[in-house]
């Protein structure tokens, strides 16, 4: 057989390369209106993630949280940055944010955040990383093998139509 | 927690107006299928209300039926999926479908004595405004694959995860389908037979009480109460 040119190797390693170069990308940060830093709010401050995510534990969907509540702790803190004046603007002009969203299910995935949250899974198991991101980052892909093995793990249903309604 | 999910019919309520068919395609995201694919038998909807006339001496009197998916105890539909698409929900007692592992042969349709099954033949559109109407909890099926009546299981499930939170069973007429709820007469009647207590319970006892096409043996949860003879009937 004959062995292949060192252009076809170069070539391939760099489609190799740019492959995995594309997935990480995907888990790269997406650029949001406003730099929001979950670091400085979960890590250093210690804010409890359902503080601003307010409907996790009460409906499917964990919930974005409105200008009011950004401004309900910045009316005082650090109103000088120019990331915080900007959420002033938004305030102001009475225009909600419009963040780009990061998590995303397919449609045929019926995914409640509240039976999750109140069976006491941490926010952390789907979202690892977050708490430690300038931004918002999602670092886990959602497979179905991988839900699966948590439901599996936890005696839960793994019956079809539990998540595809 | 188990259930037993039903549904009774009163064909002496029934008017025939509908409502209950307009409900079902705004709950469940059910495309239109339009005038002329209707025509080729691929129309959409999930309940029909099947007309029958009688003739009643100098009169035709004209009968009404809805007709949902049975949500049959032993399904011919389900033991004809090759891929286990549609199969029985132990949980709830329902025909499930789970859409996304259908590959569409139909054959469930074929075997389903009454015709309930419909088949997506078109990708759906929902041209801006209208995918705003669209029911969030449920999703939008894509082409090539069978659908049918659920029973609103996104209702269900809702009042299931109310429930289990709040630390208690389902309340009897806490979960209704669009149908049951929209029916002016309120000729559809749903609920939990495994309750002893419920509505359903005490209406599955009425001695009106008959099954489409019984014969079958398909044991039928939806059943239905008999139009009565009288003044004004
Ligand atoms: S009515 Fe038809 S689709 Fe529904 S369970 Fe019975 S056989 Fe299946």
């Amino acid at each position: 057989m004959q062995r292949p040119s060192p252009q076809a190797v170069i070539a391939a390693s760099l489609f190799a390369f740019a492959l995995i170069a594309a997935s990480v990308a995907s888990f790269a940060e997406t650029p949001q209106p406003v730099a929001y830093s979950h670091r400085i709010h979960v890590t250093d401050n210690k804010i409890d993630c359902r503080f601003c995510h307010s409907s996790a534990n009460k409906s499917a969907s964990a919930r974005i949280p409105p200008v009011e509540k950004c401004m309900s702790c910045h009316r005082v803190i650090a109103t000088d940055r120019p990331e915080i004046k900007k959420i002033a603007q938004y305030w102001r002009e009475k225009k909600p944010i419009y963040w780009n969203r990061v998590t995303e299910l397919p449609d045929y995935v019926y995914f409640p955040h509240m039976r999750m949250v109140n069976a006491g899974v941490p926010c952390l198991t789907c979202h690892p990383g977050m708490d430690r991101a300038d931004g918002a980052v999602q670092k886990r892909e959602f497979t179905m093998g991988w839900c699966m093995d948590c439901h599996k793990k936890r005696g839960v249903s793994i019956d079809c139509w539990t998540c595809h309604i | 927690m188990k259930h037993k999910w039903a549904m009774a019919i009163d064909m002496d309520r029934c008017t025939g107006c509908g409502a209950c068919v307009v409900a079902c395609v705004a709950e469940n995201n059910t495309p239109t299928a339009g005038e002329e694919e209707a025509g080729k038998g691929r129309l959409m909807q999930w309940l029909r209300v099947s007309r029958f006339w009688k003739k009643e001496g100098e009169e035709t009197r004209a009968i009404f039926v809805p007709t949902p998916c049975m949500h049959c105890e032993k399904a011919p539909c389900e033991i004809v999926c090759p891929v286990y698409a549609t199969y029985h929900d132990e949980d709830d007692h329902l025909n499930a479908m789970v859409y996304n592992r259908c590959i569409g042969t139909r054959y469930c349709a074929n075997n389903c004595p009454y015709s309930v099954r419909v088949f997506n033949w078109w990708p759906a559109k929902w041209e801006k405004p209208l995918d705003e109407q669209l029911n969030p909890d449920l999703s939008v099926r894509s082409r090539g694959v069978m659908e049918k009546c659920t029973y609103c299981i996104q209702r269900i499930r809702r009042g299931k995860e109310t429930a289990i939170k709040e630390g208690r069973k389902i309340r009897d007429g806490e979960v209704m389908p669009a149908c049951a709820q929209t029916c002016p007469p309120g000729a559809i009647i749903f609920g939990d037979l495994l309750d002893p207590e419920s509505e359903i319970s005490r209406t599955v006892k009425d001695t009106r009480l008959f099954k489409l096409m019984e014969h079958l043996g398909t044991e039928p949860s939806t059943v239905y109460l008999k139009k009565q003879k009288g003044p004004g009937r």
